[in-house]
C-alpha cells in the first residue's frame, strides 16, 4: 500500500530566518534548545506556514519540555481562524540533527502529516534546509525525509526587480 | 580611527553580568578579575567533548567599533595561537574564522578576505548577529564541547 501523500510545506525566508532568531533566542542566558511551532493554510496540495508561535517553554536542563496548559495556550493563538498546526522547528546545540527518543515521543501534535525540522547550532547560524533534520510523520512514526523538496520548501518572501537598483535581492533556496 | 579605552570598558561593564549569568549557567570560567581599561581582556576556559581544556582570550581593544581578537592561549596566557592549542574543527590557520573575531579579517591577515572589519555585527548566513560577550561565548561554547581531540 502507497503512504497517503501528505503537501509541500512552504515556509517563507523570512519566516525561516525569523524562526531560527526565535530558536536562537532560548540560548540567549543558557546553552538552551528552543522551539517554535508552525502554523498556517493546509490544502491538499501545498501547506503555507503563516504563523511561528513561540510556547512558553521550560527549558531548565536545557532541553525544551511543554506542558498540556502550554500547549493549549499555544493552540489558542490561532482558536477560530483558519490556521492549522503544520509542524515545528526545534534546535539542537551542535551540528547533530536526528531526531532522539524524546523528540519522536514527546514532539507536540503527533499525527500523520506533521512536520519536524531539527535546526543545528541553536538555530544561530540560520535555518538552511541541507543543515537541518527533516521529518515527518508518516505512517505512525517521524522518518527522516531524504528527499526534503518533496516535503519542505523555502520560499522567497519578496522580489525587488526595479532596474534602478544596482542588485536584484531574490531570497529563497 | 579607534576607540578610548574607557569606552570599551564602559561597554564591557554593561555585557559582563549577561555573559557572567551565561557561563555560570554552561559551567564555564570566565576571568575578568584584570580587566580593566589599560588591560582589556578576558580570559575563558572550555571543555571539549574528551575533558580536554582549552583557554580563549578576548583582546577587546577598539570595541566595539571593531570586534574583539579572539585567541586560543596557553593555560598561562603565554602562548598563543598555536595550533597545539586549538581545537578540532576551526579554521587551519588556525583561527576562529567568525565574523566576531578581528584575525579572521583579510586586512588583518585572515582568511575573510570578503568581510569588511566595519560589518563585524553581521549575521553568519541568513542566522543571527554575534555582536555581543555573551554570544560569543555561547558560540563558543557549542563549538568546543562539540568537538574533539587538538588541531594537531
Amino acid at each position: 500500500m502507497n503512504e497517503p501523500q501528505f503537501p509541500v510545506v512552504y515556509i517563507t525566508d523570512e519566516l525561516a530566518r525569523r524562526t531560527a532568531a526565535l530558536l536562537d533566542s532560548f540560548a540567549s542566558r543558557r546553552p538552551s534548545e528552543g522551539v517554535v511551532y508552525w502554523f498556517g493554510i493546509e490544502t491538499a496540495l501545498a501547506a503555507v506556514i503563516t504563523t511561528l508561535v513561540v510556547p512558553d517553554a521550560s527549558t531548565g536542563d536545557g532541553a525544551v519540555h511543554t506542558s498540556v496548559q502550554t500547549n493549549a495556550k499555544a493552540i489558542g493563538v490561532v482558536t477560530g481562524t483558519a490556521l492549522v498546526y503544520i509542524g515545528q522547528a526545534h534546535s539542537h546545540p551542535g551540528r547533530h540533527v536526528a531526531h532522539s527518543c524524546v523528540d519522536d515521543q514527546e514532539t507536540f501534535a503527533i499525527f500523520d502529516g506533521a512536520l519536524s525540522v531539527v535546526v543545528p547550532w541553536f538555530g544561530r547560524y540560520g535555518l538552511r534546509i541541507d543543515k537541518c533534520g527533516i521529518y515527518r510523520h508518516l505512517g505512525g512514526k517521524f522518518c527522516r525525509i531524504e528527499n526534503p523538496q518533496s516535503h519542505f520548501r523555502i520560499l522567497p518572501a519578496f522580489a525587488d526587480l526595479r532596474s534602478r537598483n544596482e542588485e536584484t535581492f531574490v531570497h529563497g533556496e | 580611527m579607534s576607540i578610548s579605552a574607557e569606552v570599551t570598558f564602559e561597554t564591557l561593564k554593561r555585557e559582563l553580568p549577561a555573559a557572567a549569568d551565561y557561563a555560570a549557567a554552561a559551567g564555564l570560567a570566565l576571568d575578568d578579575a584584570s580587566l580593566t581599561p589599560q588591560n582589556l581582556r578576558l580570559h575563558l576556559r572550555l571543555i571539549n567533548a574528551q575533558g580536554e581544556i582549552f583557554h580563549v582570550e578576548f583582546d577587546w581593544a577598539d570595541y566595539p567599533l571593531y570586534p574583539p581578537t579572539v585567541e586560543f592561549v596557553s593555560a598561562d596566557h603565554g602562548e598563543r595561537g598555536t595550533k597545539r592549542l586549538y581545537p578540532q574543527g576551526f579554521h587551519p590557520t588556525p583561527c576562529i574564522c567568525m565574523r566576531y573575531n578581528r584575525k579572521a579579517y583579510g586586512e588583518r591577515g585572515g582568511p575573510h578576505a570578503d568581510w569588511r572589519l566595519l560589518d563585524w555585527r553581521l549575521p553568519t548566513g541568513n542566522g543571527i548577529a554575534i555582536d555581543t560577550l555573551c554570544l560569543m561565548i555561547s558560540d563558543l561554547h557549542s563549538k568546543v564541547r562539540q568537538s574533539n581531540g587538538r588541531m594537531t
